[in-house]
C-alpha cells in the first residue's frame, strides 16, 4: 500500500528544504540591507512570510513558464517566456525587455572580445557608455 | 538593484527545475538571468514596500500586519 501522493522520496525532500533554506537566506540578507537603509527593522515574521510568498511565487513562476514554452512547443524557456511571465505589469515587463536588450549586448561584446578579427570596429564604442551602468546594475 | 545582496542563478535554476512537472523542460541562460532578476525585485518590493506602508503609521519596528496589508496587490502586480 504507497500512497504515491505522500511518497515523494526523501532525496527530494532534502534538497527541496534546502533550496527553500537558500532562498530564506537570501531574502533575510536582501530584507537587512534594505531595512537598514531605511532606518526600520522588520520583524522575523516579516521576513519569513516574504521568504515564503517568493517560494509559492517560484511555484506559480515555474508553472507559468513550462507552459508557456509547452504552448510554443518548446522544451526549453527562453527570454520571451519572461518577458509574457511579466506582462501584468507595465513598468515591470518594459524593465525585463531592457534588461534582455544589455543582456544581449553585453553577450555580443564579449563574443567580440573573445574574436578580436572583426573588420570594423567603429560601432563597439557607440554602446559602452550604457553597458557599464547596467553592469553593476547586475551585480 | 538596490544593496548588493542578490539570488545566485544556480539557486534560481534548481528552484525552478523542481517545480517543473516534465522533467525535459529546460531553461537557456538569458532567461535564468531574467528569471533572476526578476526575484530580487519581487523580494526588494515586498521590502520596500512594507516598509513604506509601516512609514505610514511612523512605525519603526514593522510587524507582520504591514505585510499582510501590501500582500494582495504585490501577487496582483507580479
Amino acid at each position: 500500500m504507497t500512497d504515491n501522493a505522500f511518497d515523494i522520496d526523501d532525496e527530494q525532500l532534502e534538497i527541496r528544504q534546502k533550496l527553500k533554506a537558500a532562498l530564506y537566506y537570501t531574502t533575510l540578507k536582501i530584507s537587512n540591507e534594505l531595512a537598514e537603509a531605511k532606518e526600520v527593522t522588520l520583524s522575523r515574521q516579516v521576513v519569513a512570510s516574504i521568504a515564503e510568498t517568493t517560494w509559492g511565487q517560484c511555484q506559480q513562476f515555474a508553472e507559468d513558464l513550462e507552459m508557456f514554452a509547452k504552448h510554443a512547443k518548446r522544451s526549453t524557456i527562453n527570454a520571451d517566456d519572461v518577458k509574457l511571465l511579466t506582462r501584468r505589469s507595465q513598468k515591470l515587463h518594459n524593465f525585463i525587455s531592457q534588461k534582455h536588450e544589455a543582456y544581449l549586448e553585453e553577450k555580443q561584446e564579449t563574443k567580440k572580445a573573445k574574436k578580436p578579427r572583426s573588420k570594423k570596429s567603429v560601432s563597439a564604442t557607440v554602446s559602452t557608455g550604457l553597458d557599464v551602468e547596467e553592469d553593476s546594475n547586475m551585480d | 538593484m538596490s544593496g548588493g545582496t542578490n539570488f545566485k542563478e544556480k539557486t534560481v535554476q534548481n528552484i525552478l527545475l523542481q517545480f517543473f512537472k516534465d522533467e525535459k523542460i529546460k531553461i537557456n541562460a538569458e532567461a535564468l538571468s531574467l528569471m533572476t532578476e526578476l526575484l530580487n525585485i519581487f523580494v526588494s518590493e515586498a521590502v520596500l514596500r512594507t516598509i513604506k506602508e509601516a512609514k505610514k503609521d511612523h512605525q519603526d519596528q514593522i510587524p507582520i500586519d504591514y505585510f499582510e496589508k501590501i500582500l494582495p496587490q504585490l501577487l496582483l502586480d507580479f
